[in-house]
């Protein structure tokens, strides 16, 4: 009977023990009571204070035992962390939670029991497989105990079972020899060699056991076994995935065999050879099935735990400690391995992401990527620095690079894949960082070059000691119509007009000393001949030394601003006006020959002086300061834009009227003031001398009318007098008078009525212009046909035919154009030929736009050098014993017409007749004509 | 204009032959009223101030010269009118032409009733006084 010593162990652990054992109890360990024992399972229990030490001392005293550490369960980890580093534990020590005040609990039985069963495998082919089925029962019974004690915490598993399986598979190797040479056909026994113990027999051997094991394969299952082998690997990984141990895995395998060799048996009895190769056949199947699960469990059970050696120890932390993740995956993509930097890097811990499949960091986007990855690896391909990218935890992309190698079992045979992950995101960052500032200052670059090239000015780079040009721009070329070529390196003083070649090399001087020249003009020298005049700014570009490495030039072309410089000093000089500019302090900053002659100053004095000073009389230079300070300070403006009157001194002293304007110049950087002023002193004394002439005319224009009004007037009355005397004297005496008497008195009646018709006329005449009616349109045609009303029985009597053209309405005084009409009818009646009179009125625009009204008869006309005097007063043509008339009746005709802003003039061949024309303004000459006289009537003027 | 009543003509005219002139034309006209003429305005003023007193009767017309030396014939005007009682008196005036349309304005102002243009012929003269009796 087996024993199993239990030292410190309380006594509720006998209850668990199964009922085949003997338990011996030590409270603590001691070499006496210890060395006469066999156990083959030894628990060190809770009570005991250094576990480890008596494990490590039971395990050298009972060499192949069990050993079971139940401990405290926050002892637990340490205990297993510090039997990894302690020599001479047995493998297969197991370290088993135990609270005292807990229960025993099924998990804990278990343990016990597995750990004795693992010891005892060892001693004995059958207890191992008696073991194997028990523990195959036990597990299948303890799926989903949900205790907490009795959990199995670490074992140093992966190399006791290793152990423990190379055994396994040594005595099961033996059986199936076993059953090959018993059952296998003699011709083959015959021809298998004897057991060797040679290396060249043992490979021989296993030739041999190559060959058999084909023809038995092939026997049971032909080719498909591919199929089963890749089940077997995934249920080895997902036994090892799940923390579960393989053995319950294989005592049901081995209860298979067994079953399945007893059917086969049974099934082929009698039949030899067949039955034997049925048999190994199923056998051999089982075996490679073994190794294929056991291969694969092991090698996921390796991504768990730690390595089976020291070797394997030092490649773990290597691999851990690594800053590159490492990570290891089955071919179909299973994680089997996963290091901290992996961790790091995906976020997935290790115990997330083993057993998971890889897909987990790959983006959908790269999925077929990874298949053909995994197709590469199985054929044993390797990659190096694959770049692809990844997908964290969180779902970040990564980008990532990837050394890929495949992992091969001892076999040789590809088994899964191995990989090396670098982070190269931060890398590619910087990398597109890189990229896109190496972008950015090749578009600076372009842009300067452009912005060089292109600028509207030319830039030039000067060589200051050979004082050639070094680089130019394409500005420049294109002004000065050089080819680059024939630029680059040519003397400055090849491209300046040679009147500016002193100046520019005392600029060099100026360069030296002060780093720069600004904003000299200089002539630029173009190839065809030609002069653009520039202005030129230089900076010196210094070397470590302090010299002038090179200067750089910029050059404007100012044709423009020459050209308007020059239009508009022409115009300074040309102006009659005096032209002075000041600045914001009142100091001349621009003074014109026209000024030099006004003020009498020369440029040269006046430049730079004060206006007040110079030109503005004494008294008025405070107001003339203040204004300008105002206009300064507060932009009050009471004399800009605005014509002025003001006084003005000279040089002399001599005070003088003048006219001033004064504009603000816009756009420049100080308030600037240019004043035109031009001399009123002869304007002044001319308009004085008008103005008295005109009250002089107009004073004796209205004596004159005064004098005509009057006279005709106060005329009227003895008249009057005399006129109706002599009638009366007639009518009463007449009779009792003789002829001659008679005559006397008809001479002086007739004189009497001739001089009131002069009087009359001499009246009319003095009012046109101030008893005139107001303007109006009026209808030509109404006028003229009101005016032949009034002749109308003249007409008739003389048989006069009168005509007319298509006349214009016309702004007039209708009575006085009336009276025109009347007259020239009259006139024409009067002077009308002897056969056919006839009278025509026509009107049209002449050139100045005004009416030309046209009376024309066919009358007897006169001599051509009378056309004039017909309209001065009292001329007549005729003796009064042939046509009557007063001699006024042309003249007051001429006033009115001159009184509407018209002429009238005559035409006349004797005995043809007679063609007056008269104008009158129309439109809007019209109306102005009007406006003036109605200013004049406003103002009480009269006479013009 | 049509005279009042068949009380007197009076004529006020300091140049005696403008009145001689008249009184020719009136006799000779259809006007049957008798004659009165004073050479001054004073000497009419004297004349409706015994009107007035009912000493005489209210004259049919006075027919005023307006160009008088002494009184014109505005200052006249401006005396008769001063009074309600010659309110509706009728007084031309005798104008020496036609063309003093500012004394016609003027004398409307002060209150006359009517202007005459001194008639340049007998024959006017008469149709004158004619069309006071029609009218």
């Amino acid at each position: 009977m087996d024993e199993v010593l239990l030292i410190g162990c309380p006594a509720s652990f006998l209850a668990v023990l199964p009922d085949d054992v003997r338990p011996v109890r030590l409270d603590r360990w001691t070499n006496e009571e210890a060395g006469v024992l066999e156990p083959v399972l030894v628990i060190v229990g809770p009570s005991v204070d250094a576990p480890i030490l008596a494990a490590q001392h039971a395990a050298q005293r009972y060499e192949g035992c069990g050993m079971v550490i139940a401990a405290p369960s926050e002892r637990c980890a340490e205990i297993v962390r510090l039997l990894r580093v302690t020599p001479f534990v047995p493998m297969g020590t197991r370290v088993i939670a135990h609270d005292r005040r807990n229960e025993l609990g099924e998990g804990f039985r278990q343990a016990l029991e597995r750990a004795r069963l693992d010891a005892a495998q060892r001693l004995r082919l059958e207890q191992v497989q008696r073991a194997l089925a028990a523990a195959g029962s036990v597990h299948a019974g303890s799926e989903g105990d949900g205790e907490t004690s009795g959990q199995v915490h670490g074992v140093l598993l992966s190399a006791a079972e290793r152990e423990e399986l190379q055994a396994f598979f040594r005595l099961y190797d033996a059986h199936r020899r076993e059953i090959g040479e018993n059952i296998l056909s003699e011709g083959w026994k015959a021809e298998s060699p004897a057991l060797a113990e040679t290396e060249e027999e043992q490979t021989r051997r296993s030739e041999w056991d190559e060959t058999c094991a084909c023809l038995q394969r092939d026997a049971v299952l032909g080719d498909d076994w591919a199929p089963y082998l890749d089940r077997l690997r995934a249920e080895g990984e997902a036994y090892a995935r799940r923390g579960r141990t393989f053995h319950r895995w294989l005592a049901l395998l081995q209860g298979f065999r067994r079953r399945a060799t007893t059917l086969l048996m049974e099934g082929t009895a009698g039949r030899g050879g067949e039955s034997a190769a049925l048999i190994g056949g199923m056998n051999l199947f089982l075996d490679l099935a073994t190794e294929t699960f056991m291969e694969a469990y092991t090698l996921a059970r390796r991504g768990q735990y730690y390595g089976y050696s020291e070797r394997e120890r030092l490649y773990g932390s290597v691999v851990e400690s690594s800053d590159d993740g490492i990570m290891s995956m089955s071919l179909d993509g299973i994680i089997t391995g996963w290091n901290r930097a992996a961790e790091r890097m995906y976020g997935f811990t290790a115990e997330q992401a083993i057993g998971t499949h890889i897909d987990i960091v790959v983006p959908e986007d790269r999925q077929e990527e990874v298949q053909d990855l995994r197709r590469r690896l199985a054929q044993g391909d390797s990659l190096t620095n694959f770049e692809t990218v990844r997908v964290t935890r969180d779902g970040r992309r990564i980008d990532v690079a990837l050394t890929l190698s495949p992992v091969r079992a001892r076999s040789g045979a590809i088994i899964g894949a191995s990989a090396i992950i670098r982070d190269i995101t931060e890398r590619n960052r910087k990398q597109r960082e890189l990229d896109r500032q190496a972008q950015e200052l090749e578009v600076a670059r372009v842009d300067y070059q452009d912005l060089f090239d292109n600028a509207p000015d030319m830039y030039l780079l000067v060589d200051v000691r050979t004082r050639r040009i070094s680089n130019c721009n394409e500005t420049f070329i294109r002004k000065i119509g050089y080819a680059r070529d024939e630029v680059l390196g040519r003397s400055i003083f090849d491209i300046y007009h040679p009147d500016f070649h002193g100046e520019i090399r005392e600029a060099f001087g100026t360069l030296g000393k002060d780093g720069e020249v600004g904003n000299v003009r200089r002539g630029l020298q173009c190839r065809d001949g030609s002069v653009i005049p520039v202005l030129l700014s230089v900076t010196a570009a210094w070397d470590r030394q302090g010299e002038i490495e090179y200067s750089r030039c910029s050059l404007r072309d100012i044709s423009d601003i020459v050209e308007l410089e020059a239009r508009q000093s022409a115009i300074l000089a040309g102006a009659l006006d005096a032209i002075l500019t000041i600045d914001g302090d009142g100091i001349i900053v621009e003074y014109n020959p026209a000024a030099e002659i006004l003020f009498g100053y020369d440029r040269s004095e006046a430049i730079g002086g004060s206006l007040a000073d110079l030109i503005v009389p004494p008294d008025q230079r405070e107001a003339h300061r203040n204004g300008l300070a105002r206009y300064i300070g507060t932009g009050e403006a009471r004399v800009l834009g605005r014509r002025l009157e003001l006084s003005a001194v000279r040089k002399n002293g001599e005070e003088f009227p003048a006219e001033i304007s004064i504009v603000k110049l816009s756009g420049t950087a100080q308030p600037l003031f240019t004043g035109f002023v031009r001399d009123l002193t002869e304007l002044k004394k001319t308009q004085g001398e008008l103005q008295r002439s005109i009250a002089e005319l107009r004073r004796s224009n209205g004596d004159l009318e005064q004098f005509a009004y009057a006279a005709s007037h106060d005329l009227q009355e003895p008249l009057r007098m005399v006129g109706s005397y002599m009638e009366l004297l007639d009518g009463a005496y007449g009779k009792a008078l003789d002829e001659t008497a008679r005559t006397y008195i008809r001479f002086a009646a007739d004189g009497a009525e001739r001089m009131k018709s002069l009087v009359d006329g001499l009246l009319d005449y003095s009012r046109v212009d101030t008893r005139g009616d107001n303007f109006s349109w009026e209808p030509c045609a109404d006028i003229l046909a009101r005016a032949l009303g009034d002749v109308q029985m003249l007409v008739d009597e003389t048989g006069v035919e009168v005509t007319h053209g298509e006349l214009p309405t016309i702004w007039i005084d209708p009575r006085q154009i009336e009276r025109v009409f009347l007259n020239l009818l009259t006139n024409a009646i009067k002077f009308r030929g002897r056969t056919n009179p006839r009278v025509h009125v026509s009107a049209d625009r002449n050139a100045e736009g005004e009416w030309q009204i046209v009376v024309e008869d066919n009358g007897i006309g006169f001599e051509e050098k009378n056309a004039e005097r017909i309209f001065q007063m009292f001329q007549k043509l005729h003796g009064r014993g042939e046509y009557g008339g007063s001699g006024m009746g042309l003249a007051l005709t001429k006033k009115i017409v001159e009184r509407h802003g018209g002429r009238i003039w005559v035409e006349s061949t004797p005995g043809v007749g007679s063609r007056f024309h008269f104008t009158i303004p129309a439109g809007s000459a019209a109306a102005a004509h009007f406006s003036r006289a109605a200013a004049r009537r406003t103002s009480g003027e009269e006479g013009e | 204009m049509k005279l009042a009543n068949d009380n007197h003509v009076v004529m006020v005219d300091d140049n005696d032959g403008d009145i001689v002139l008249a009184k020719v034309c009136f006799d000779r006209s259809e006007l049957t009223n008798p004659w009165l003429a004073f050479p001054s305005g004073e000497k009419l003023l004297e004349h409706l101030a015994g009107v007035k007193a009912d000493a005489a009767p209210m004259p049919a017309i006075v027919l005023l010269d307006i160009n008088m030396p002494q009184m014109s014939g505005f200052d006249v005007l401006i005396e008769i009118r001063k009074d309600s009682f010659f309110v509706d008196l009728p007084i031309f005036c005798m104008l020496t032409s036609s063309a003093a349309e500012r004394d016609i304005e003027k004398a409307s102002k002060l209150g006359a009733s009517g202007f005459v243009t001194k008639p340049g012929n007998l024959n006017d003269y008469v149709g004158f006084f004619n069309s006071l009796s029609r009218a």
